[in-house]
């Protein structure tokens, strides 16, 4: 059995373990603490299939904040759960039945695990990876081929697909000797393409620039491809900072300004969190800002800066993080980062491109455009994210039905 | 993938086995709460593995968020379990 498939078929039955305690368990802070580690579960099967974006958030979100809000919640409705009498439902049980049927039969006509023959390796998706879908039309704005570029090779080599494609994709030949080299877990395509040297420099960029393009594929679809999808999710995130602060937050004259519960007598909890702030913050920073060269971006890193204040809120109580972050700022910086977004867009345009088209930035030198424009959009998102959960937290610690 | 490096994955997913069933079977709070910290700690080492298998450094980036997560959501834990509030 190949090594990846073995390692995700233990991982998965773990998960499932996780899944039938979250709801086996009667203590609700047990089952909030189970579905943290869920999570985190979950994003090491992300982890295991090489998706380090999606397994980043799933961690940070899903594991950290996540977690955290439901035990704010706990807050309100109590440690346990309201004893009900257990009988067997049977239309639940038939729906439910036939769900899982009608999903399990579903997956029969998906591609096998790690298949190279797989749609996704060849429709489109190589082309977006390789970043050149405007430069293959020549769509104004974008660069042209230069001469003796072979595109087919360069897409190739970026859609990490193994050998040549045949004509055939259902080549079953061709296929199990590419399933073969997969196994290994290191397609050598894939470790060349860490390595920017071993690719023939683009026609404006020097060979140790990445090929003047962003390296990391999941960050460039995620911000220029799909630039206006990841926008509105950035405005769904801001309406829902909104909505919150609107339906939950007393007025100012009841005081939202009462201390919280101080842990400061803890000694080596305040020194520690003191100690480890500062470092939370800069991982968050890097994490924003590498987005566009390995995992990470926006989402991630606003999460991380987040728990930060979330973390000095827990030990030295609300009224400490209000002196930090006063509400007025951080409803501030929650629109500021929608504005940083949609700016960025409007300036692209004012500058003769489209909105949200980055190379016009720098049109000598497009890739760099794109850097910066990735890099503004994403300090943008995670401006928004991290204000946002702040809030979401102070709003949850803070409405407290004594 | 060789195959010291398989057997220690699998052998720590079968620890993780072991300690869900102590964060079920717990008898207190505190053993569940040990038991979930040392599933984290348990995670944080399985992916530099693979990170390491795979030759790839993000994931370190990976496994500091990770040791993140697990000392904040101990913390906020603890502190509703103490003070019955999070604020």
């Amino acid at each position: 059995m190949n090594a990846v498939v073995l390692i995700d078929t233990l991982l998965l039955l773990l998960v499932t373990a996780t899944a039938v305690a979250i709801v086996e368990v009667r203590s609700l802070y047990a089952s909030s603490i189970l579905t943290g580690i869920y999570s985190l579960l979950m994003a090491l099967v992300w982890v295991n299939m090489h998706s380090m974006d999606v397994s980043f958030t799933e961690a940070a979100v899903g594991g950290g904040i996540s977690t955290i809000l439901l035990i704010g919640t706990l807050v309100h409705v109590g440690r346990e759960e309201k004893p009900i009498k257990k009988r067997l439902h049977v239309p639940a049980l038939v729906f439910t039945a036939l769900t899982g049927a009608a999903l399990i039969y579903g997956t029969l006509d998906m591609p096998r695990f790690g298949d190279p023959a797989a749609p996704i390796h060849h429709y489109r998706v190589p082309e977006m990876m390789a970043q050149t879908v405007g430069f293959v039309n020549g769509t104004p704005g974008k660069q042209k081929p230069p001469e003796g570029f072979d595109l087919e090779r360069y897409r190739r080599f970026d859609g990490r697909v193994t050998g040549p494609i045949p004509a055939d994709p259902t080549d079953t030949a061709w296929r199990e000797k590419s399933i073969l080299q997969t196994e290994g877990l290191i397609v050598p395509q894939v470790r060349a393409a860490h390595e920017p040297h071993a690719e023939p420099g683009h026609h404006l960029h020097p060979p140790d620039d990445f090929n003047g393009h962003v390296p990391n594929s999941v960050t460039s679809l995620l911000a220029a491809y799909r630039g206006y999808d990841t926008m509105f999710e950035t405005t769904v995130i801001f309406t829902a900072g909104v909505s919150l602060i609107l339906l939950l937050r007393r007025p100012r004259r009841e005081g939202y300004l009462q201390p919280g519960a101080v842990m400061s007598d803890q000694v080596i909890l305040r020194v520690v969190t003191k100690l480890s702030i500062p470092f939370i913050l800069i991982f968050g920073f890097y994490v924003i800002t590498h987005g566009e060269l390995g995992p990470g971006g926006g989402f991630q890193g606003g999460v991380v800066l987040a728990t930060a204040f979330i973390l000095y809120a827990l030990i030295f109580g609300r009224a400490a993080l209000y002196r930090v972050v006063p509400p007025p700022v951080s409803d501030m910086l929650t629109g500021l980062g929608v504005l940083i977004y949609s700016g960025t867009g409007a300036v692209c345009m004012l500058l003769g491109g489209k909105f949200l088209d980055y190379s016009m930035l720098n049109p000598e030198l497009p890739g760099d455009g794109e850097s910066l424009g990735m890099t503004l959009v994403e300090y943008g998102v995670g401006i928004t994210v991290s204000m946002v959960m702040l809030t979401i937290f102070n709003q949850l610690a803070e409405e407290r039905s004594t | 993938m060789s195959t010291v490096y398989l057997i220690t994955a699998v052998v720590l997913i079968v620890g993780a086995f072991m300690l869900l069933y102590r964060a079920l079977a717990g008898p207190t709070v505190y053993d569940t709460i040990l038991a979930t910290n040392a599933i984290g700690t348990k995670t944080i080492v399985f992916v530099t593995l693979l990170g390491y298998i795979s030759g790839r450094t993000e994931f370190i980036d990976m496994a500091i968020i990770y040791a993140l997560i697990t000392f904040i959501t101990t913390i906020a834990i603890l502190k509703y379990i103490e003070k019955g509030r999070l604020d």
